[in-house]
């Protein structure tokens, strides 16, 4: 295995491995393609090592830069299977997506942001082409690849917004895709690498595949699972992740939701929850 | 109809300038059962959220045994638990009545009483006596050293203080308690776990009217003596008058502001403003602390305590930067005290007019604990905290610093949802 750092933060550094990604962090941030590192003792990563450093596998070790991490004593986290009990799920669930929505538009408002993502144009015309047009029963808008393209990249930050929302939108219809036979949302790469930034469409890439981060899978474990609180619980537990980027994935898991809800039972829950994103 | 978020905002702007501009007062002195709201005999009131006594930790067993004996319903602990177990003693929150009282916080009918009055907003609140440190009741300890001190402040230094406010109150309304605390932050206290300063500029306002009461002198000695040998003595003055403050900033409909933190040994609650008088409860975290010689981690009982009052109205830990000193009684650094200041302004919704830290060019202190910035940051409130030993009878061990857990301000937020949401 060898690899070269992309981007390098004080406490995280990416490494390109050609089709894929490694993240090696000192936060206690689990996904299976992280490798955790001790925060005790260890020197700001940016001290250690640089961008373009080359990454590379010696026995048990990973040697980037000036940094040693032996795999055997570091954490890693396997993927998670993840797990649909039925659409009724949904209904479950369903009664808790206003609310989930109402949550998440209140913890925009002390985000300290210049704007959020429900406030940009493009991010509304994608919300009648997809979410809404699939709760009215067309499917063929998950296939829309333009659509998608519309908010890749949308906004500011490492992960921008857009592609945040991506993430929990995509990872929330692929939970279900299989048990509603609906198409699996797969962004094709060059789109994704084409309309964002690498670290973001990699990440995006993973979501697709149904590799997700701790975060989301508890968000999604809550959905499948048809339990209201965990659901709550975990849309409220990504509040704090970077600067809007939780709330960015748990918004596009909740639009999501209640898009598959209407689309099922023909009700109207996809309206209550864009009623407070896009109003409060 | 405009959006929930401005609902909020303005609801959360009232909330604070209320929390801010309320002006308590020492106004009086009495015995709980003719002050306390609700207070009647074979009650008693304690610390945090409601509890049952099989839920007790030690130190609150302990100091609800104590409160028994002092009140002469019994005579020995075996007797007095005969009696809880028989549901003759009723035990509500003080919080439900306006009350607050430091660690178990235990208030009893004949115990005296300071009354607090918000001259600006015209609520009443209500403080126990301070003991000082070491095996106290509010520890849990009751062992005879603890009750004849407790009888003596019955039977002394309430009547004592009640003569001194009663001259005061011949010349003015009555103790400015924000004012003491406003100077006291600019002199090295905290104000929850440091009153020293506090605790002078108290004795010094209140000695000559002491002075003029009809108290002999030896009895006047004994009690300035009692008064200027513990610290601690501001501190329930200055708790009472937080919850005065934060008093005035509850019930505020929408307003996302926390309006009580307090924990009685078992759990920790919180109240927030727009949800009433509602309780969010978790398990109450053990604090980091320095010990007492002979004293570790394992002797230490789940936090406990109403004082954490001081944090909710914008001082105490949140103010730490303005005591440095204050890292040799709970441990730390002078570094960890700015620092728990700056993360505090990351989840409050106003630095206080009043309440300042020179050490931070003046900038006032963070008040106004607001869950949505709880959730959105991941930080939780932060709070200077004594020690209790977990079992009952022994008393303080250390001092120390503990988080309230996220879980509260998460229940409380989906109660809000609940209540607000479309």
């Amino acid at each position: 295995m060898e690899g070269r750092v992309r981007h390098l933060f004080p406490n995280t550094l990416y490494i390109d491995l050609g089709k894929d990604m490694l993240v090696i962090t000192k936060k206690t941030y689990s996904s299976p393609i992280s490798v955790n590192i001790s925060s005790g003792g260890v020197p700001p990563l940016s001290g250690l090592v640089r961008e373009g450093d080359v990454a590379r596998r010696v026995g048990s070790d990973l040697r980037v830069g000036g940094l040693r991490v032996s795999l055997d004593s570091a954490e890693t986290y396997g993927p998670h299977r993840l797990e649909c009990a039925g659409t009724r799920v949904l209904k479950e669930v369903g009664g808790v997506l206003g609310r989930a929505a109402f949550m998440a538009s209140l913890l925009y408002s002390v985000a300290h942001s210049t704007f959020t993502i429900t406030e940009i144009g493009e991010f509304r015309d994608f919300i009648q082409l997809v979410p809404v047009r699939f709760a009215r029963g067309e499917q063929d808008v998950l296939g829309m690849e333009g659509a998608y393209r519309m908010i890749l990249g949308l906004g500011e930050g490492f992960t921008p917004s857009g592609d945040d929302f991506l993430s929990g939108f995509i990872g929330v219809f692929n939970l279900f895709h299989k048990i509603l036979r609906i198409p699996r949302i797969s962004i094709r790469p060059e789109t994704l690498f084409s309309s964002t930034s690498w670290a973001s469409a990699m990440l995006l890439n993973y979501v697709q595949r149904g590799l997700v981060d701790e975060p989301l899978r508890r968000l999604l474990h809550g959905l499948g699972a048809g339990e209201p609180d965990l659901f709550l619980d975990a849309v409220l537990g990504m509040g704090s992740r970077g600067h809007t980027s939780g709330l960015d994935t748990a918004l596009g898991a909740v639009v999501a939701a209640a898009s598959l809800h209407d689309h099922i039972y023909r009700g109207s829950l996809l309206n209550k929850v864009l009623s407070e994103i896009l109003i409060n | 109809m405009s959006a929930v978020k401005d609902e909020v905002e303005k609801a959360n702007r009232e909330a604070i300038e209320r929390m801010m501009e309320s002006d308590p007062l020492w106004v009086d002195m009495g015995l709980a059962k003719d002050k306390l709201p609700g207070m009647k005999d074979y009650m008693l009131f304690h610390a945090g959220p409601p509890l049952m006594w099989e839920r007790m930790s030690g130190p609150m067993k302990g100091a609800i045994i104590g409160a028994i004996i002092y009140e002469g319903w019994a005579s020995t602990p075996e007797e007095a638990e005969r009696l809880i177990r028989n549901g003759d003693v009723v035990f509500e929150p003080n919080h439900h009545h306006n009350a607050v009282g430091p660690m178990a916080g235990v208030i009893s009918p004949s115990m005296p009483v300071y009354e607090v009055y918000d001259r600006k907003h015209g609520n009443r609140t209500y403080s126990n006596l301070n003991e000082g440190i070491g095996k106290v009741l509010r520890y849990g300890a009751y062992s005879e050293e603890v009750l004849s001190r407790l009888r003596w402040m019955g039977e002394t230094l309430g009547p004592v203080l009640e003569a001194t406010i009663k001259e005061i109150r011949k010349e003015k309304e009555g103790v400015s308690i924000k004012s003491i605390i406003a100077q006291a932050l600019q002199m090295g206290d905290d104000c929850h776990n440091r009153y020293n300063a506090a605790t002078s500029l108290f004795l010094k306002e209140i000695t000559p009217y002491m002075m003029r009461t009809d108290f002999d002198k030896q009895t006047l000695i004994e009690v300035y003596n009692f008064l200027a040998g513990n610290n601690f003595t501001m501190l329930n003055l200055g708790m009472a008058a937080a919850k005065a403050m934060t008093l005035a900033a509850h019930n505020i409909r929408y307003s996302t502001i926390v309006t009580v933190m307090s924990r009685n040994g078992t759990d920790t609650g919180i109240w927030v403003s727009g949800l009433g008088d509602r309780w969010f409860t978790a398990p109450a975290p053990i604090p980091k602390g320095v010990w007492f010689p002979g004293y570790t981690d394992a002797d230490a009982n789940p936090d406990l305590g109403d004082s954490s009052i001081t944090e909710t109205a914008g001082f105490g830990g949140f103010a730490m930067a303005a005591a440095p000193a204050i890292v040799s009684w709970v441990g730390g650094s002078v570094q960890l005290a700015i620092e728990t200041t700056n993360k505090m302004y990351e989840i409050t919704y106003a630095k206080h007019k009043y309440f300042q830290i020179p050490y931070l060019n003046f900038q006032g202190t963070p008040t106004g604990v607001d869950v949505r910035k709880v959730l959105k940051t991941g930080i939780t409130p932060t709070i200077n905290t004594g020690v209790a030993h977990k079992e009952a009878g022994v008393g303080q061990i250390g001092a120390g610093i503990v988080s309230f857990p996220i879980e509260l301000f998460k229940s409380a937020f989906k109660a809000y949802a609940e209540e607000y949401g479309l």
